[in-house]
């Protein structure tokens, strides 16, 4: 393969004339990648105010500050916009493997702008040499996500990587997802799924983004490439030691966390009851358990989901035929369309999972929307046949299947619910705030909407902190994540900070310089300066940083806690 | 002068927080316990959220709901066959002082072979017991934090037990929530109950430092807010600083130890039972008085702390006068029965007298006391 590109390139797609445009990224583009960049376009190029399904707004896909280089969880997408299902700016990151083609071709950006006029669906294909067009894609609209990459797949090669939507997004559900083809199997399994950005990509009537293997590799260009390997070396040492936190995770995949969560009363139950997960359905949902189910049935943990990721997390869920199923399923599906349903039954869950996959769809809202129907009496609590009829139902587009469709906070408010679990109108993604008040705080303040990838704490009895502590914990941990969103994957994250020389190191290598925590943190800091910046402007103020009420009124029986912490006490968090 | 510090009992105070009883025996590695309480707290449901959520972090739970008012030394046995039975690794005791004492002494035999008449006293060699929680479910008895459990001979019909630092609970759980229900007498006598633990460590012969500053705070916040929890049982701010003052107090009696009030109020709670808090305090004026001029610096201390502004200006003798109107006018205010009203005889103050000697806790009084005093103190309060 020849090695010759040197440009970091940012592509414009104009959806309603068809022309696309390759620009050089801007300088102070360039020390942001993945939630940095968008916030960047966002703040820069649309309207707070704007339509999210509308002109004004703009479908964002970004890179990593390291992408194409070989650090490990560099190829993190990022997939964001002007959220339709929350009214603030998104980002919604994800792995598979288009972030590491898109960086194969040198593009940290791609911006989808404006709408076409007409019901003309298109893919973007970006060809081995670079080329970028929107071909028509009339074939391919009505299509869920695994026949879709089948069918592009036949057409453009097996080795593509897809970012696609099913019919969650040509139908403009709020809690749809771009679907992204994973490394290690091919299917369009990783989800950027929070925040319906999949409606977004289909208001621009954008089916699919395609890329090919790059026949001419852009080439990284090191400020002292010797620093820079021999700090990925120490990375890659932390993360292949046998004491490594993240060592569970190659084993199970996130469904380690289940016995931790359990055992904290963090896991929700019953639609956030705050009760604990008896042990019986834990002894079902726990990492080894499904695990022993999984070997016998020929299914896989300790998959990477994108090329060179080390934490391999990933896997695959098998039937109880040998077939497959579903991806691994991970922590917050089973939490929230599991646990959050009363329901234990883990095949149940990984048909939920695919058919998420498959039609687009958020599996954190759609279990707390099912949750929420529980609540309601429309179907019994732990009712499998019933759950995977709901979501059949918006599969279907029913009446209530197209209610459903609009979010977690639009059913509640139609059935009449009053303990509806969202922020911003995002739902809580599998964390008990009254348990986890540390997370709690973070659901309530980060400009995304309730989102665990903001910022979790998972410390028993945090509670007994005082308010402040818990505020000031929040905001380390959203500083972080924020920083982490920019560069890589948050377990390869947490594996630098045993050594405090590997992050300064990799920044200095790569792009020359003094560098240290502070500085590199302050990437992520300036990130969520500017996204709380865009949602102000969109409207947003103090008195929507808050939970649920319920959460503040009601004592949680696991553990006597409430949650505690009005807007005002959190309005000075990142002051 | 020396000392020992020995109330080091963990705590995890706060309303509702007995719902995290089963959280911390998962914490603290219990994957087998025995709950211990009685019919009443049975009956209030207050053990079946604690079970379920114990349950629910997949422990083995057993229960003895036998508990007795002044424990029976057999009642301990039973529970403790149980805790051998089912081999547990842990004892959670739910209840008032008689609850929590059972469980201490359950779980001393956890560890060292039956029968518990063995351990009676202080100090003694035994091993340690079992991973132990205390939920206090009143406002007065201070057990849930003291190395102490009084029980009743059943042969003799004479209340004594072990006193060992071994007895003190892996953790103590205070749950102002569950002292809500209490009805206003109970309210009234557990309080007074912590009263006299605070007021007597606070003038005991062998009060230290830290055991009259714990003393002092519980004296002053049972006189602020006794009154209003016994009004207004759902006054959340009373029952949380009650709860609070009878920590306090235990805290400070458990080294300072009682001596009058509480040689008076064993005897009659097994004369008469009378509870054991109203027993304490209805002589308690008097013996204010009585000891002041021996304790100049406690019984100041006490009337301070009592709002009575006894400084170094006021003489011992008058600053126990004012401690003890105070505290009949207290005892008014909240309803504590008299020993007229409890109708005992005049006739039966010597032999209380006498008995109440034999307590031995009079030796810990700040002054040399004999059974002539105790007549004294007594007939005074029965003029009352």
């Amino acid at each position: 393969m020849k090695v010759e590109i040197k440009m970091s390139k940012l592509i414009r797609v104009n959806t309603r004339t068809g022309s696309t445009e390759s620009q050089e990224l801007k300088q102070e583009y360039r020390l942001f990648g993945n939630r940095g960049l968008i916030a960047k376009v966002m703040t820069e190029e649309v309207n707070p105010k704007c339509d999210p399904l509308g002109k004004e707004n703009k479908l964002i896909m970004s890179t990593g500050i390291f992408a194409g280089t070989p650090l490990s969880t560099a190829h993190r997408l990022s997939v964001g916009g002007k959220s339709p299902l929350t009214g603030t700016i998104k980002e919604s990151n994800v792995g598979g493997n288009v972030g590491y083609m898109l960086a194969q071709h040198g593009i940290r950006l791609l911006i989808f702008e404006d709408i076409p006029g007409g019901n003309d669906w298109k893919v973007l294909v970006l060809d081995k040499n670079g080329k970028v067009e929107l071909v028509p894609a009339g074939e391919y609209a009505g299509l869920n996500n695994y026949d879709l990459v089948k069918k592009l797949k036949g057409k453009y090669g097996k080795n593509i990587a897809v970012a696609s939507i099913g019919l969650a997004g040509e139908r403009g559900y709020l809690n749809s997802s771009v679907q992204i083809t994973d490394a290690a199997t091919g299917y369009p399994s990783r989800a950027a799924a929070r925040g319906g950005m999949g409606a977004v990509m289909g208001s621009k009537k954008i089916k699919a983004v395609v890329v090919q293997p790059a026949s001419s590799r852009y080439a990284f260009e090191y400020a002292d490439k010797n620093k820079f390997d021999a700090a990925n070396k120490r990375l890659v040492s932390a993360l292949l030691a046998e004491t490594s936190p993240m060592g569970g995770l190659a084993k199970f995949g996130t469904i380690s966390f289940v016995a931790n969560t359990a055992a904290m009363g963090i896991i929700p139950v019953r639609n956030y009851s705050g009760e604990l997960l008896d042990a019986k359905r834990l002894d079902k949902l726990s990492g080894p358990a499904v695990l022993k189910k999984q070997e016998k049935r020929g299914g896989k943990n300790g998959l990477a989901c994108q090329p060179g990721c080390l934490v391999r997390c990933n896997g695959i869920y098998n039937d109880n035929k040998g077939n497959y199923l579903a991806e691994g399923v991970e922590y917050e599906t089973i939490a929230m369309c599991g646990t959050n349903c009363d329901i234990d039954d883990m095949d149940t869950i990984a048909k939920i999972s695919y058919m998420c996959d498959d039609l687009g769809l958020d599996t954190v809202e759609t279990g707390a929307t099912i949750g929420v129907c529980m609540e309601a009496g429309k179907i019994p609590w732990g009712d499998k046949k019933g759950a995977l009829n709901l979501v059949k139902e918006m599969v279907k587009g029913t009446e209530f299947g197209t209610l459903m469709g609009k979010g977690t906070a639009a059913v509640g408010k139609a059935l009449g619910v009053k303990r509806v679990p969202v922020v911003k109108g995002q739902s809580l993604s599998g964390y008990e705030p009254r348990n986890a008040p540390v997370t709690g705080v973070t659901f309530a303040t980060t400009p995304m909407g309730a989102d665990h990838t903001a910022g979790v704490m998972m410390m028993p009895n945090a509670d007994l902190m005082p308010k402040v502590a818990r505020v000031s914990m929040s905001n380390m941990m959203q500083g972080n994540m924020a920083t982490c969103d920019n560069i890589m994957c948050m377990y390869a994250f947490m594996s630098t900070m045993g050594d405090p020389t590997i992050l300064p190191d990799l920044f200095s290598g790569a792009f020359g310089g003094e560098w240290d925590a502070g500085k590199i943190t302050n990437i992520g800091r300036q990130t969520i300066g500017m996204e709380r910046e865009f949602n102000k402007a969109a409207g947003f103020t103090q008195k929507d940083n808050c939970l649920p009420e319920f959460f503040y009124k009601e004592v949680a029986p696991s553990s006597g806690a409430i949650f505690d912490l009005s807007s005002e006490d959190m309005a000075d968090i990142f002051k | 002068m020396a000392y020992n510090i020995n109330h080091l009992t963990p705590v995890l105070f706060g309303l509702n927080m007995s719902m995290r009883a089963g959280m911390r025996l998962k914490e603290l590695g219990c994957t087998s316990v025995l709950f211990i309480y009685d019919e009443g707290i049975k009956k209030a449901g207050i053990p079946d959220q604690i079970i379920k959520n114990t349950k629910a972090l997949g422990i083995k739970v057993s229960v003895y709901e036998g508990v007795k008012a002044d424990p029976p030394d057999y009642t301990v046995e039973e529970a403790a066959e149980i805790g051998r039975k089912e081999n547990v690794d842990g004892i959670v005791g739910i209840g008032g002082g008689s609850s929590m004492d059972t469980a201490k002494a359950a779980n001393i035999l956890m560890g060292n072979p039956s029968p518990i008449s063995r351990y009676m006293g202080m100090g003694g060699v035994m091993k340690p017991g079992k991973t132990l929680i205390l939920i206090s479910t009143t406002a007065g008895t201070g057990s849930e934090v003291t190395n102490m459990a009084v029980l009743t001979d059943s042969r003799t019909g004479r209340k004594g037990g072990p006193a060992n630092n071994l007895l003190r609970a892996t953790l103590a759980i205070v749950d102002p929530m569950l002292t809500v229900g209490m009805p206003p007498s109970v309210t009234g006598d557990t309080g007074m109950d912590a009263f006299a633990h605070a007021a007597e460590a606070v003038t005991s012969g062998q009060a230290n430092p830290m055991s009259g500053l714990l003393g002092e705070k519980a004296i002053s916040l049972v006189c602020k807010y006794l009154p209003r929890a016994v009004k207004d049982g759902s006054d959340i701010e009373a029952r949380t600083n009650m709860s609070f003052a009878a920590m306090c107090a235990g805290y400070a009696f458990n080294d300072a130890l009682t001596h009058l009030g509480h040689a008076i109020g064993h005897t009659l709670g097994s004369m008469f039972h009378i509870p054991h808090g109203n027993a304490c305090a209805v002589a308690m004026p008097e013996i204010m008085e009585f000891i002041a001029e021996a304790t100049p610096d406690g019984i100041r201390r006490v009337g301070m702390a009592m709002g009575l502004g006894t400084d170094e200006s006021v003489s011992p003798k008058d600053a126990g006068k004012r401690v003890r109107d105070a505290l009949r006018a207290l005892n008014k205010e909240i309803g504590q029965k008299t020993l007229r009203q409890h109708n005992i005889d005049e006739a039966s103050l010597p032999a209380i007298a006498n008995r109440a000697m034999a307590e031995g806790l009079p030796m810990f009084a700040p002054k040399k006391v004999d059974s002539n005093d105790l007549l004294n103190i007594l007939q005074k309060a029965y003029a009352e």
